[in-house]
């Protein structure tokens, strides 16, 4: 145990010593790592908001979208709505839920709004966090006023801080309690959810008058599919039934989750990921370059002291490990600077707003795995940047290096 | 027992485009603990290697050597290594002090490789030894900022802070003038003495190396006490 770390110790004595060589050599090992670091956290960023995106806009894994059509005319979505969920009960389908679009008119608000008419389900399904009170739930079909459920940009275009404050809004002749605020998909998302049950009995005619005019309400109904049923045909039998009690309607079952892309080829995130990071390597292969070139000369000055050393009962393998070591410790310092580095810029105003501007509400926290790989590369680059140098040392001869 | 002892031990050089150059011939030498032994020698007479081979640095290309009594060509390169460093001690004529560091850091340098608790010990252990040689009032000074007597200094403490039982000095007061030069001698002495080490130096002074109680010399490569010497010569 001594032996190993009297290794590490005389390693950091010697980068002590040799400051303002390691730290010039050692530049551009830093830059390299924190550029490789950005770019495996930003692939790996993207997946994740990506998937995110995903699961907000579609829902979770074997996710299906159910869409009635037909030469007839379209069921009433009232009926639509009944339909599903009578078929989710029979099937044990515990998250299936009606995706109502409406543009609902609300007065307080200065921008556009956009009104869903969702079940309680909608909530788990499309991974949306509660950030205040509550989410709808099915009880709140029996209260005579409409409750709903905004999203957070909303809350802060109308000054609303918190539902502890039982605010109210004005939405078209209706009056809606706020029950709950909802994390905002993207930046300044201004959204009201409702039960459907609130919708038809507030909103549904406003909305068709509207219709009327270009506007009005379009439905869709989603299901997510349980993991232990064969997805594909569990869904066939729900558009089914639902199709089933309207004569020439035809209900379809598409999967709109991310897996239902699975077979279109590689995701672009990993592309970038592996264009980005073949950069920094070649960042990176030229950083260890020129740290070799300096080692390799420092190394040449030092073969005196080597044999010295090595007359004060260093052995071989003693000098190579410690100067590999002096190369590892370097890099292995130059990483985690370099990936600190990554980590502050990413949990800066500046990245924050950048990437709000992108459209990404609420950024993931900072990669553990591009840190770590970033730490791991930088220790690799100092084993084998670290190699060359030790065994020029080795390869000196203690007796002309000590002769005097 | 004896600590260190050679027996008809040669060593040679193979050179590519010239015969193998002989430099040490049939060298016979036994040396015991707190013994004081001289070689005195011509340049290129060969002591530099008889002194590496004593300090096992280097190899004899025959004969036999031993170490406590321990054949030294049975052992392996980190064995030697081991021993060279927990029983051996140097000084060399040009100090090879490690430039960059204090007097504190060089002399501490043995200790790193003891791999034993005088590791977490080692500067205070060295502070003590530069204390004992006359320097405690340049423990934290850069090497090169010392003067040659100082280096020296260095140099000795360096050479026993591991408790050596064999100081090989080469040339110790080479590099000095002669007044610094016998106080150098002098205080290796004492300190070989304190710790009850075997002192072997080797010198071209005569001064230096009347010291000694055995005194051999060094003639290409051949190696005879001082006083059989004298008679060939006369």
């Amino acid at each position: 145990m001594t032996r190993l770390l009297s290794v590490f110790i005389d390693a950091w004595e010697q980068l002590r010593l040799q400051r303002v060589r390691v730290l010039m050599s050692l530049i551009g090992v830093t830059l390299a790592v924190a550029a490789l670091t950005a770019s495996l956290a930003l692939g790996n960023i993207m997946a994740k908001v990506q998937e995110d995106t995903s699961i907000r806009h579609a829902g979770p894994e074997a996710t299906y979208s159910l869409t009635a059509s037909g030469p007839g005319p379209q069921p009433a979505s009232e009926d639509l709505v009944a339909d599903l969920r009578e078929a989710a009960d029979r099937y044990g389908i515990t998250y299936a839920t009606p995706v109502i679009s409406f543009d609902p008119v609300v007065p307080q608000h200065p921008g556009y709004v956009s009104g869903y008419a969702v079940d309680p389900a909608f909530f788990p399904m499309h991974a949306r966090t509660i950030e205040d009170g509550r989410a709808l739930e099915p009880q709140d079909a029996e209260r005579l006023a409409p409750v709903g459920v905004i999203s957070r940009g909303m809350a802060d275009a109308l000054g609303i801080q918190s539902v502890a404050e039982h605010p109210t809004l004005q939405v078209g002749d209706s009056r809606v309690a706020v029950v709950g605020i909802v994390a905002n998909q993207w930046q300044d998302d201004a959204s009201i959810y409702v039960l459907p049950e609130s919708y038809f009995s507030h909103f549904e005619a406003a909305t068709a008058e509207e219709g009327e005019m270009g506007g009005g309400a379009y439905t869709e109904l989603k299901i997510w599919i349980p993991a232990d049923a064969d997805p594909d045909a569990l869904a066939k039998r729900v558009a089914s039934d639902i199709a089933a009690g309207h004569e020439g309607l035809r209900v379809s079952a598409d999967r709109i989750d991310a897996g239902a892309y699975a077979d279109f080829g590689p995701d672009p995130a990993v592309i970038t990921t592996i264009v980005l990071a073949s950069v920094s390597v070649a960042i990176l292969a030229l950083g260890a370059l020129s740290l070799i070139n300096i080692a390799v000369v420092t190394v040449r000055y030092r073969i005196r002291e080597f044999g010295i050393r090595r007359a004060f009962g260093a052995s071989q393998r003693r000098i190579f490990v410690g100067v590999m070591m002096e190369s590892v410790v370097g890099t292995f310092i130059a990483g985690l600077v370099g990936v600190g580095i990554v980590a502050v810029v990413y949990r800066s105003p500046w990245a924050q707003s950048m990437f709000g501007t992108a459209g990404i509400a609420g950024l993931p926290p900072f990669p553990v795995e591009a840190a770590v790989a970033g730490v791991v590369t930088s220790i690799v680059t100092g084993v084998i940047a670290g190699m060359i140098p030790a065994v020029i040392a080795v390869r000196s001869k203690v007796i002309d290096a000590i002769r005097f | 027992m004896s600590l260190v002892r050679l027996e008809d031990v040669t060593r040679q050089i193979v050179l590519r485009d010239a015969p193998p150059l002989q430099i040490l011939k049939g060298i016979s030498i036994e040396i015991e603990a707190g013994d004081r032994v001289s070689i005195v020698g011509r340049s290129g007479s060969g002591k530099s290697t008889l002194l590496n081979i004593l300090g096992l640095v280097d190899s004899p290309s025959t004969g036999r050597m031993s170490f406590d009594d321990r054949p030294v060509q049975l052992m392996r390169a980190k064995d030697r290594d081991r021993l060279r460093g927990s029983s051996v001690g140097f000084i060399f004529q040009q100090f090879n002090l490690i430039d960059g560091l204090t007097a504190t850091e060089n002399v501490a340098m043995p200790l790193t490789y003891s791999g034993d608790s005088t590791f977490w010990r080692r500067h205070d252990l060295a502070r003590e030894m530069l204390h004992r040689v006359g320097l405690g009032h340049r423990l934290d000074s850069p090497v090169s900022t010392l003067s040659g007597g100082e280096q020296q200094r260095v140099a000795i403490a360096r050479s026993l802070v591991r408790s050596p039982r064999l100081i090989l000095a080469d040339e110790p007061t080479g590099a000095l003038d002669i007044d610094t030069g016998e106080s150098v001698m002098r205080l290796l002495d004492e300190t070989a003495t304190e710790i009850g080490a075997a002192l072997v130096v080797i010198t071209h002074d005569q001064a230096v190396a009347q010291r000694a109680r055995s005194r051999y010399q060094l003639d290409a490569g051949v190696l005879t006490p001082a006083t059989a010497a004298a008679q060939a010569a006369s």
